[in-house]
């Protein structure tokens, strides 16, 4: 409304501050969320990137890819019931050395076939399927960070297996470590090398198709956003900073209903002289509200492009993402409910009465 | 023009040719619980401004006449006697603010005041983040044909781009005069308007409020106790203990 507009901008210095208050608390917000989606990326990158829709795992598994097994005959008939692509995975977590060096690092190895579904992008080198190395493997982004680049070769820490860095991928993490992408043939090597006995079996299956109906006996079917909350830690941990996120926007709009609750107040006098002059409750209404959307929205605004900016400024080690359909829910949110918050002075004003403007001598 | 001044029915019916008043008030009678006491404030009040006609109202501060003005501005009912407002009796059917309609009454007074009314206060009460120009289209928006005469006739076409903070007092209460006007009221109700201002700049603000009264045919009510702009006035009333006596 143009009456709200021209007082915002006739005090612009007072406004401005609170919009400047609104836009720190909103800026803290959407940092924390972009913190809440980058950890929580941190553990399901690797399997919320897989193009799959769903995966088959033991029915016993309770949802945990790393303690399913499939018999390669379940595994078959997995296939032959299948009207779209499956893939297998394997899941193992170890530990890897740059050749020369003792110190550890953490690898979530993630066994794929190479010219399946699968198989990750490639963000620098070469991809398994391209490759010829023996035993080659695409690294998370992260390792660079680590001093590993394309052609290195780096040692299984438990076999002494070597494997020879390919390429690069980025976003893939599994339960806070970075992922490791081999074929499933270095994988059974692998297993081979840590236990003469291994004898091949599969962790999940993945259903590039959501509407599959498998049904073999021992397995059961569970949707990608199932298996990502059976991550462990991944819905606690949700959970937790996901309260402290949505609390902080509810305190972000009851600090902005204040604010404009003690303005108003200041503004008794003026309120009252528009509704002895004729002013209707409406437009008197549709002001205040105008007032605090304008000063909501355009926080909103400045905070999303705020933390926008600093998400590509920060490094790639940082778990932070950013999901814009994440970001608008909130700034959406934030705006309703300072509005909503915005009735207190409504209702504030609604009861000014205008015959205490006349006189004053009774 | 002013020749018929009367405040009763009576000689109204008897002497005149002129339209029916712009407002009419009829036995107004208004106590308030002081203490323990009731205090009546309005005895039995009875006021008829026409068309064109500028009555001023003076008296002691305490005497009743800001309760009188707000009960002719829709903003308080009277404990009996009527409001006729443009030959429509406001009061009837809503005696009393009761609870259940409330919100209805506060309603239909506020279209009153839009609609018919315009105030002029003790100090000007324009809104601070308003120019000039703008003041005049808070109540309604107003033509910019309209607009420009009456900011020529109170001489504040070259300050109209000005926030009241720049202004003197004297041109914010002339704004305020503009902005009672521009809606094109029936009945004009100043309360006190020289209060803030020195002699000069008072008579020269009740004066043009007279000639827009009398070139616009207003009828308006000034309460004062500025007893050297009241030769402005067409008639002078006398508020005293609750009563009100025509002196003039």
């Amino acid at each position: 409304m143009k009456l709200a507009w021209k007082e915002l901008t006739h005090s612009w210095k007072k406004y401005t501050l609170i919009t400047l208050i609104v836009v720190l608390m909103m800026f803290m917000v959407l940092f924390l969320s972009g913190l809440v989606d980058g950890l929580g990326r941190a553990v399901s990158s690797g399997i919320d990137n897989m193009p799959a829709q769903s995966f088959v795992l033991k029915d016993d598994a309770e949802g945990l890819i790393t303690v399913s097994s499939i018999t390669k005959d379940q595994a078959n008939a997995v296939s032959a019931q299948a009207q779209h692509e499956t893939a297998t995975i394997d899941i193992s977590r170890m530990y890897v050395s740059k050749s020369g060096s003792d110190e550890k690092i953490d690898v979530t190895y993630f066994a794929i076939d190479p010219a399946g579904t699968l198989a990750p992008g490639v963000l620098e080198g070469s991809s398994l399927a391209d490759s010829d190395s023996q035993n080659a493997i695409i690294l998370d982004d992260d390792f660079m960070a680590k001093g590993i680049s394309v052609g290195d070769v780096i040692r299984d820490s438990s076999t002494s297996l070597e494997f020879t860095v390919v390429g690069f991928t980025k976003d893939a993490m599994y339960s806070h470590i970075s992922i490791g992408y081999i074929s499933t043939e270095t994988y059974a090597n692998l297993m081979h090398e840590l236990n003469p006995n291994y004898h091949e079996s599969i962790h999940a299956i993945a259903l590039s198709d959501s509407t599959e109906a498998i049904s073999v006996d021992g397995l059961t079917v569970m949707s990608k956003a199932d298996v990502i909350n059976k991550i462990p830690g991944y819905a606690s941990e949700q959970m937790t900073i996901k309260m402290v996120d949505w609390m902080l926007v509810v305190i972000t709009a009851v600090i902005l209903a204040i604010f404009f609750f003690v303005i108003n107040l200041q503004k008794e006098k003026e309120f009252g002289v528009m509704k002895a002059i004729g002013v209707s409750m409406g437009r008197l209404s549709r002001f205040v509200i105008a007032e605090v959307g304008i000063i909501a929205t355009s926080g909103a605004c400045v905070a999303g492009i705020l933390v926008w900016g600093m998400a590509q400024g920060l490094p790639a080690t940082m778990p932070f993402y950013l999901k814009t359909q994440n970001v608008l829910v909130i700034l959406i949110a934030f705006i309703l409910i300072s509005l909503a918050g915005s009735l207190i002075s409504i209702i504030k004003v609604g009861r000014i009465d205008p015959a205490e403007i006349i006189g004053g001598d009774n | 023009m002013n020749e018929n001044r009367n405040n009763t029915p009576a000689q109204l019916s008897a002497g005149t040719t002129q339209a029916v008043p712009a407002l009419e008030l009829k036995n107004i009678t208004k106590s308030y619980a002081d203490g323990k006491e009731m205090r009546t404030v309005l005895n039995d009040v009875s006021l008829s401004v026409y068309p064109g006609e500028l009555a001023a109202i003076v008296g002691p501060s305490g005497c009743g006449k800001s309760t009188l003005l707000n009960i002719a501005g829709m903003m308080q009912s009277p404990d009996s006697g009527s409001v006729i407002l443009s030959g429509t009796d406001t009061t009837s059917g809503k005696k009393r603010m009761g609870k259940g309609s409330a919100s209805s009454t506060k309603r239909a007074w506020a279209k009153l005041r839009r609609d018919h009314i315009g105030f002029i206060f003790q100090s000007h009460q324009l809104l601070p983040y308003l120019r000039g120009e703008d003041q005049l289209d808070v109540v309604k928006k107003i033509s910019s044909s309209d607009k420009e005469k009456l900011l020529k006739e109170l001489d504040l076409t070259e300050i109209r781009r000005q926030y009241p903070g720049a202004m003197s007092g004297g041109e914010r209460q002339r704004f305020a005069v503009a902005r009672a006007f521009a809606a094109n009221p029936d009945v004009i109700l100043a309360d006190e308007p020289t209060a803030a201002l020195d002699s000069v700049r008072g008579r020269k603000v009740v004066s043009m409020i007279a000639d827009e009264v009398h070139s616009r045919g207003k009828a308006a009510i000034m309460v004062t106790h500025d007893s050297r702009v009241l030769d402005l006035a067409d008639t002078v009333y006398r508020m005293e203990d609750g009563k009100l006596v025509k002196e003039r």
